[in-house]
């Protein structure tokens, strides 16, 4: 599924995304499929799936240390790639890794697989507009979105760019600093959703933890919440996971309906 | 030769000082190559401004010491790049005190010009020029010059045809004047430097006599001159407005012909001698737009269409070796203007292909953030603006006097500087070949580290910057941010592996003793990249107020730029310490590379010379790879295309991209990374990537602990191995330079522990 399409569908229910990431092969490659299904049964209407890397300096210590536990576990590009094709799920996918992983596999052969295994959004967080050029291009020839994010440090120059370029969603960062759970709305992030003015759906992520701040940030004028670091934190105590995952996501998705 | 001079000659000898007057001391000089290439790089033409009383036909003005100060400072305010000083007292009514009086009031290089006819002139005065007329000399030429630069002084050899100019090209001199006046019958015409100035290679050349307008400097410059020296045209009008004028000719010139059509690389011819591309555009577009930014020595026809483009190294080299590595001159002196074809020449075995160059293109590669294709900025958008902010702030006080003259005295008086080159005699004799040791180990804090501590923080405070933060490997970059922190009083924060932080106890003691605050990294393999990983992660969310100092020229740009800039103050001693020495550049310069900030401070400053680099990496223990770690950190030498650590570069990684842990004994050396330009000069030939290994430094250090009475520290141990390997074949040639890069002391437990 596009999107686009989920955006528009969600519009017009009145509601905002929830879109909910956990590192694939977290901490095993047969877990995935799994701990996916019980976060889309909790309301989560886009899955965001990390792909991990040995080195991810925009992550915190929860979401590294995920992405430790799928290195450890044995997931690679290749075995993601069959994952997902697996899934055969009816909402957008999108994956989420570093650059090094998709220049590494080759652009066109990345996007490709993304394509075919079903996947409809790249987000590389280490990969500015300014180096995008030729992975934009493939994403365009073969219906991918790629997907930039926005910071509150984005220059008002950047910004038009970063909304002129960006496909899917605009990922906001809510606040400066890495990915990893907060309990409080910074005064940063209503800024932030004020200055992006954009018909392209906003979401924001980095740093929400609870319902009460999805609810918050939706009122505030996004059009979806990101959370990451809160599931992540779930698959690493090991109890209790698909259930708890799909609770969590729930309280999200609940504060996100608005 | 004409009667004036005839006359002079007689009345000179007169003059001579007696043979026990003779000083024959060294003295310091002023490099007039670094004014030259200063001024270049402004788009400036270098101007020798000459204090003259009169000519043998024409008076001027009276000139008292105390004038002659006068006159040269107000030329060096104007941008001369030097200034000429006459000192025949009859004809011309210089004098000695003259020169002494301008050399005391200005700061940049002074030519003694006067006849020397006998070598007791030579030390008669100090200046950092010394005239000498080919013409006068004949035979003798070669001698002069020789003992001009053993006494330190850099001789400037007059010609005024093809024949003297045949005698001057097989002396040691540096710099060429071409005067456009005839000796023989007083006759000035300035395309005597047209004629001339296409027969010289890797020479600066200075045109001399008879240039009086803006248009003639312009002229002259097309026409190959590198400088210019005028004396009647500026004492007769306004010193500092028409020393101005000719110094800013260049910009004058182009303001007058607006429209000129993008230069067109219309073909490229090699030989076994060298390479040569045609240009097709106006001279001085060229000039400006191509040659200064590439550094390409340019040759221009008078008519301004075609152009011959010729890196002086492709010329200067007969050795195959040379001619190879003279493509990546070549190469590299035209990267951005996207001459298709030559990004990876083999030698200059390439005939008559044809390239285009855009406008467009230059105007990029002044923008580039890249070497080629590495480098870039691969950083979370967070980031972005700060490496905006740092990329403008950096190029607003990199040339500012008052952040130079601060940054020069900290690395004076606080760091050392200048380190010595030492000639390691007993070194020299057990490898079989002439090595200087160029000994960053006297380094306050004992490595070359401290010299972009001191550049970025400084940096950081003229940036309003409260905090500092940074990785550590060794300890070693941390300790010299722990000394510049303390220093200028900011707060620093050092990430560092956690299994580092037990390996290096030492330093992390020392870094606490000077106020930094040291924090253990656990995620990981909990060393330098994950140090790294850490800072940057700090640096995300403590953008506004923090600045991150890297201690490599790695990371995203403008990192690479800076810390190779801070660091080319090494090469820029050796240029000067080796003159001083042999009289010439090294046949090779050795540095070993880890993320390479010691390498590029050493070559830096030698890209454009007939100079062979090697970038000595760490063997480790051998070559096996697995799918998780390898057991060298030979990147260079066997890595892949990759991005990591927000660049472009060569990276150890596995098949999916994965980053593999790398292993040396040398901690410094230890990354599984490496600079991006250093990828791009392996890239395209300009430098030699090689290994050693761990045992091979072992070995190594043991020599110059015993040999030399110097523990060097084991990162360092690596280049002093390769030569020790590579002198035999003959591949550095008879003088080769080793950057020590630091000392050893806190390797002593790891070594004695391997010794148990």
């Amino acid at each position: 599924m596009k999107i686009s399409e989920k955006f528009s569908e969600l519009k017009k229910k009145k509601e905002g995304a929830l879109i909910a990431y956990i590192c694939a092969g977290d901490p095993s490659p047969d877990a995935t499929k799994e701990y996916v299904t019980a976060l889309v049964r909790g309301g989560a209407d886009i899955i965001e799936l990390g792909l991990p890397f040995s080195d991810p300096t925009a992550d915190g210590p929860t979401i590294q240390a995920g992405i430790e536990r799928a290195l450890n576990g044995g997931m690679t590009p290749d075995i993601y790639f069959r994952t997902v094709a697996s899934l055969k799920m009816h909402i957008p996918l999108v994956v989420m890794t570093y650059y090094n992983i998709i220049f590494k596999r080759g652009l066109e052969k990345f996007v490709k697989d993304c394509a075919e295994s079903g996947i409809s959004g790249i987000i590389a967080p280490d990969l500015p507009p300014e180096e995008s050029g030729e992975l934009a291009d493939f994403c365009i020839k073969h219906d991918v979105d790629l997907i930039f994010l926005v910071a509150p440090t984005t220059t008002d120059e950047r910004l038009k760019r970063i909304l002129a370029e960006g496909k899917g969603f605009i990922y906001l960062v809510a606040r400066l600093g890495v990915t990893g759970a907060r309990t409080d709305v910074a005064a940063s992030t209503h800024e932030l959703i004020k200055r992006v003015k954009t018909t392209t759906p906003k979401a924001v992520g980095f740093g929400i933890s609870n319902g009460k701040q999805a609810a918050e940030i939706i009122s505030a004028g996004a059009d979806g919440v990101i959370v990451g670091s809160a599931f992540v934190d779930i698959i690493a105590s090991g109890k209790d996971v698909p259930a708890r995952l799909e609770a969590l996501a729930r309280g999200f998705k609940e504060g996100a309906r608005g | 030769m004409h009667k004036i001079i005839n006359d002079i000659l007689d009345s000179t000898k007169k003059r001579l000082p007696s043979p026990g007057n003779k000083k024959t001391g060294r003295i310091t000089t002023r490099d007039f190559r670094e004014s030259v290439k200063a001024i270049k790089n402004k788009n400036l033409i270098p101007v020798i401004a000459e204090v003259k009383p009169s000519s043998p036909t024409r008076f001027i003005r009276d000139v008292t010491p105390k004038d002659a100060a006068g006159i040269a400072k107000q030329m060096e305010e104007a941008g001369a790049a030097a200034i000429s000083v006459l000192t025949e007292p009859q004809f011309f009514k210089g004098s000695i005190r003259n020169l002494n009086s301008v050399r005391g009031a200005v700061g940049i290089p002074v030519l003694r010009k006067d006849f020397i006819i006998d070598r007791t002139q030579i030390y008669e005065a100090e200046s950092d020029l010394i005239l000498l007329i080919a013409g006068i000399l004949g035979s003798s030429l070669d001698d002069f010059v020789n003992e001009a630069i053993a006494s330190g002084r850099q001789p400037l050899v007059e010609v005024h045809n093809e024949i003297e100019l045949e005698k001057a090209l097989k002396t040691r001199a540096n710099i060429i004047g071409i005067n456009n006046r005839d000796l023989t019958t007083m006759k000035v015409d300035i395309s005597t430097t047209e004629e001339l100035a296409p027969l010289i290679r890797g020479r600066i050349i200075v045109s001399e006599s008879g240039i009086s307008s803006s248009q003639d400097a312009v002229r002259m410059f097309d026409a190959g001159a590198d400088a210019i020296l005028v004396g009647t045209s500026i004492m007769q009008g306004n010193v500092y407005e028409k020393t101005y004028e000719l110094v800013h000719a260049l910009n004058e010139h182009l303001k007058i012909k607006p429209q000129m059509k993008a230069p067109r690389v219309t073909s490229l011819q090699s030989r076994a001698s060298g390479g040569r591309i045609h240009v097709d555009c106006h001279a001085s577009r060229l000039r400006t737009h191509v040659c200064q930014r590439t550094g390409i020595h340019g040759r221009a026809s008078s008519r301004g269409a075609t152009l011959d483009v010729c890196p002086r190294r492709a010329y200067v080299g007969t050795k195959s070796r040379s001619v190879a590595f003279g493509a990546g001159v070549y190469t590299y002196a035209l990267r951005g203007i996207r001459v298709r074809g030559v990004e990876n020449p083999q030698g200059f075995g390439i005939d008559e292909r044809r390239f285009i160059a855009s406008e467009e293109a230059m105007k990029q590669e002044i923008n580039s953030t890249k070497f080629g294709k590495y480098g870039g900025q691969f950083v979370p958008e967070v980031l972005m603006p700060a490496l905006e902010e740092l990329t403008e702030q950096y190029e607003k006080y990199k040339d500012d006097p008052i952040f130079n003259e601060e940054l020069n005295y900290y690395l004076k008086d606080f760091a050392g500087r200048p380190s010595p080159l030492y000639h390691a005699k007993r070194l020299s004799k057990e490898y079989g070949v002439k090595i200087y040791l160029k000994r960053e180990d006297l380094i306050h804090g004992g490595a070359h580290k401290l010299n972009n501590t001191l550049g970025q923080g400084l940096l950081a405070r003229y940036m309003g910057k409260k905090r500092i933060i940074a990785e550590t490997g060794a300890g070693q970059h941390g300790t010299a941010c722990a000394m510049a922190g303390a220093a200028f009083g900011i707060k620093t924060e050092v990430y560092m592996g956690a299994k580092d932080t037990v390996r290096q106890r030492m330093n992390v003691l020392r870094m606490e003793l000077m106020g930094t605050k040291v924090i253990p990294v656990k995620g990981g393999s909990q060393t330098l990249k994950d140090a790294i990983n850490e800072a940057m992660r700090d640096w995300v969310a403590n953008v506004e107020t923090t600045h991150y100092l890297i201690g490599s020229v790695v990371g995203p740009h403008p990192f690479p730029t800076i810390v190779r800039d801070f660091q080319s103050v090494i090469g820029k001693e050796v240029r000067t310490q080796i003159m001083e020495k042999e009289g010439r550049f090294p046949d090779s310069i050795v540095a070993c590379t880890g993320g390479g900030s010691n390498a590029m401070g050493i070559f830096h400053p030698f890209i454009e010379d007939d100079v062979d680099l090697f970038a000595v990496e760490a063997g480790g223990s051998g070559m096996k790879v697995t799918d998780k770690e390898a057991l060298h950190s030979a990147t260079l030498c066997t890595g892949e295309d990759g991005v990591l650590h927000g660049m472009r570069t060569k990276v150890l990684q596995n098949k999916y991209g994965q980053i593999l842990e790398s292993s040396s004994i040398a901690a410094g050396l230890d990354y599984a990374g490496v600079g991006p330009e250093l990828a791009y000069l392996a890239d395209i030939g300009r430098l030699k990537p090689c290994n050693s290994m761990d045992a091979e430094a072992l070995d190594a250090f043991n020599d110059l602990c015993m040999l030399e009475g110097i523990i060097p520290a084991l990162e360092s141990s690596h280049a002093v191995a390769y030569v020790k390997k590579a002198a035999a074949s003959g591949d550095l040639g008879d003088v080769v330079v080793i950057n020590l890069s630091g000392r050893g002391d806190k390797d002593l437990e790891t070594v004695m522990g391997l010794r148990k």
